[in-house]
């Protein structure tokens, strides 16, 4: 994991109207890595998401970005730089096909013009078919063939959450933000949706941050953990050095919330 | 006759209708076809590949997957050398696996995906060549010994030699654990096989333009000699499905016109059906009853077939069937009465079985030895 980072944030703060959501907060981000951003409710871990891919502005400091400083990123930038994401709440169009919206993840990548898709001339045909089979791939490593035709909203909730992390897939991002994309699922699907996650850094080579709850899928799954406590952060280092941390063990881990 | 064999088979189709349609298989929900003559470029790289392994006459190629057409091709491809095919269903109980992977011991071997790589990898001699189709999962395995299907593939040119299997050798291998936990085989010469294949195809008027869909995988009698033989036998096409779970969405885009099920397949589709069906007592309940009398008038016979039969039949792939077949145990009255009021006609074609058992040990590790030095071979049906 040595080399440049992909993701460095410097010093960011962020506040709501005087309330402060993060304070001065720094860490990064190796390319290939699982980083894992944990504390408790209102600790701030959404809000820097949502600073690093471009939804809030910071009100001080800068967000680095394969290897370009940002002070502030529009969130198209982000998507275009090869950053995506998920969220805590399941944000996919209900009522279209599980392919339909992982399709909507290759909007990007649509290399044909409006008139050239209205009148299916030119590079039309060839682009969406070079689009179908990126999603079908998505589609694949996610095993969800056998729902490939299937309306959305009709799914199980596990499932959704992986139709949604498939729609972030099949972006191509070179850094994928997750919020919580365990929550509400039993074990066996966060086993599940952990192995994905796994697949996606090594097999993809995707860089993962995400926001979990559940600590022990957390030390399982991560190769770096970032603890933040009332918007301020209080550990980062590997699991191991997380987990020995007196200070995270008195903010987090050791107490109940 | 010399050249009663399966890849003399598959080389006199390749050679008589080579640009008809051998395989379609579907792949990132897309149908791909393979012609006769590219089906047998295929297997003469495979041939290459596996005597670049070390594959030779009287070797077994272990194949534990799920239906897949390379599985079937690389079959072909040992045969081809005068090998043996021997398919472990992949969705048997771990330790049964384990138990008839430490008896086989094999030295080559294909594998689906990381799951099956890791049970051969632990039940077998430490030099095993294993041919796998799925890479996910699998970067990070540092045995020289490991080989992806479609790399091995690119890496080697197209080659073309004459088929050294011969009619009284075995071609196919099925291996079981009975209840006393003995492993048992059953061996299928390729005349034998072939024999079969044509007594079906005579039978059941098979010909060139039958779809066949495969969904189990070739590891039963019932789908070597029904199944695998006839394609060889009357050159038709046979599908393969893009996974075992979206068989049956599959099945209905393809609507095959030859399907080979065992009672669970035919049972499953009735459920299907039956899930469709309406309250017998509600007004479309008694629509259908009066529909679907089978002493009805022509009136009820016409709304019979359109309203009822033809869209039931569709929910299940069987739009076009013609051949429906049922190995192994028998489907209740009641299912087939079930299946003929749609018009699926289906008919047993089954043998009995002739498994011998290899060893007599009850233990999981089961010494290693190939068949023939089996000194308790005994004959059980």
């Amino acid at each position: 994991m040595a080399g440049a980072p992909l993701l460095e944030l410097q010093h960011i703060s962020l506040s709501f109207k005087g309330v402060k959501a993060v304070t001065d907060i720094s860490f990064t981000v190796q390319q290939g890595e699982i980083c894992a951003l944990i504390g408790p409710n209102g600790a701030g871990k959404s809000s820097l998401l949502n600073v690093i891919n471009g939804v809030y502005p910071p009100d001080e400091g800068m967000v680095g970005f394969n290897g370009n400083s940002y002070r502030k990123m529009q969130s198209h930038q982000a998507a275009v730089q090869g950053i995506a994401r998920t969220f805590q709440n399941i944000a996919l169009f209900k009522g279209m096909s599980v392919l339909d919206n992982v399709l909507t993840g290759r909007n990007l990548k649509v290399k044909s013009s409006w008139l050239e898709q209205t009148f299916h001339i030119g590079r039309a045909a060839s682009d969406i078919a070079k689009q179908r089979q990126k999603a079908e791939e998505v589609i694949d490593f996610l095993r969800i063939n056998q729902w490939r035709n299937s309306i959305v909203g009709t799914l199980p909730y596990g499932l959704q959450k992986r139709v949604e992390l498939g729609r972030a897939l099949a972006s191509e991002p070179r850094l994928l933000l997750l919020d919580e994309p365990m929550a509400g699922m039993n074990s066996e699907e966060k086993a599940e949706m952990s192995g994905f996650i796994l697949d996606t850094q090594r097999e993809l080579g995707t860089t993962v941050v995400l926001i979990e709850h559940d600590i022990g899928v957390v030390m399982g799954l991560s190769d770096h953990v970032v603890v933040l406590d009332y918007g301020r952060k209080v550990g980062d280092g590997t699991p191991d050095e997380v987990r020995r941390n007196p200070e995270v063990i008195a903010a987090y881990l050791g107490t109940s919330h | 006759m010399a050249n009663n064999t399966l890849p003399h088979q598959l080389a006199h189709q390749a050679a008589t209708q080579p640009k008809r349609i051998a395989l379609r298989h579907k792949h990132l929900g897309i149908w791909h076809e393979q012609r006769w003559q590219a089906l047998r470029g295929e297997i003469g790289q495979l041939v290459d590949i596996l005597d670049g392994f070390g594959f030779k006459r009287g070797d077994t190629l272990v194949l534990l997957t799920h239906p897949r057409r390379e599985a079937l091709l690389l079959s072909l491809a040992a045969q081809w050398l005068g090998g043996i095919a021997a398919p472990l269903d992949p969705t048997l109980e771990e330790d049964t696996l384990a138990l008839l992977l430490t008896h086989l011991k094999p030295a080559f071997a294909f594998a689906e995906e990381q799951q099956q790589v890791d049970q051969v990898l632990a039940n077998s001699r430490p030099d095993v060549r294993i041919i796998y189709a799925e890479a996910r999962g699998l970067s990070a395995y540092s045995q020289m010994t490991l080989h992806h299907y479609q790399r091995l593939l690119q890496d080697t040119p197209a080659a073309a030699r004459a088929p050294l299997a011969e009619a009284d050798q075995s071609a196919f291998a099925l291996y079981r654990v009975n209840g006393e936990r003995h492993v048992q085989v059953e061996h299928f010469r390729h005349g034998e096989l072939l024999e079969e294949g044509r007594h079906l195809v005579f039978a059941e008027r098979l010909g060139r333009n039958e779809e066949a869909f495969a969904a189990r995988v070739f590891a039963t009698s019932g789908h070597l000699r029904y199944l695998l033989s006839p394609w060889l036998t009357a050159g038709f096409t046979l599908n393969f499905p893009e996974s075992i779970v979206t068989r049956d969405a599959d099945r209905r885009e393809l609507g095959p016109t030859l399907v080979v099920g065992t009672r669970d397949t035919y049972q499953r589709l009735e459920s299907l059906v039956r899930a469709r069906l309406p309250v017998p007592d509600s007004l479309l309940g008694r629509f259908i009853t009066y529909a679907l009398r089978p002493d009805g008038t022509l009136l009820q016979r016409l709304l019979g077939y359109w309203l009822v039969k033809r869209p039931l039949r569709d929910v299940i792939g069987f739009s076009r069937i013609r051949v429906p077949l049922l190995i192994g145990p028998a489907l209740p009255a009641e299912s087939l009465h079930f299946f003929k009021n749609l018009d699926i006609h289906i008919r047993t074609w089954d043998k009995i079985a002739n498994w011998r058992t290899l060893s007599t040990t009850t233990s999981r590790h089961v010494p290693s030895g190939q068949d023939a030095a089996a000194d308790d071979i005994k004959r059980v049906s």
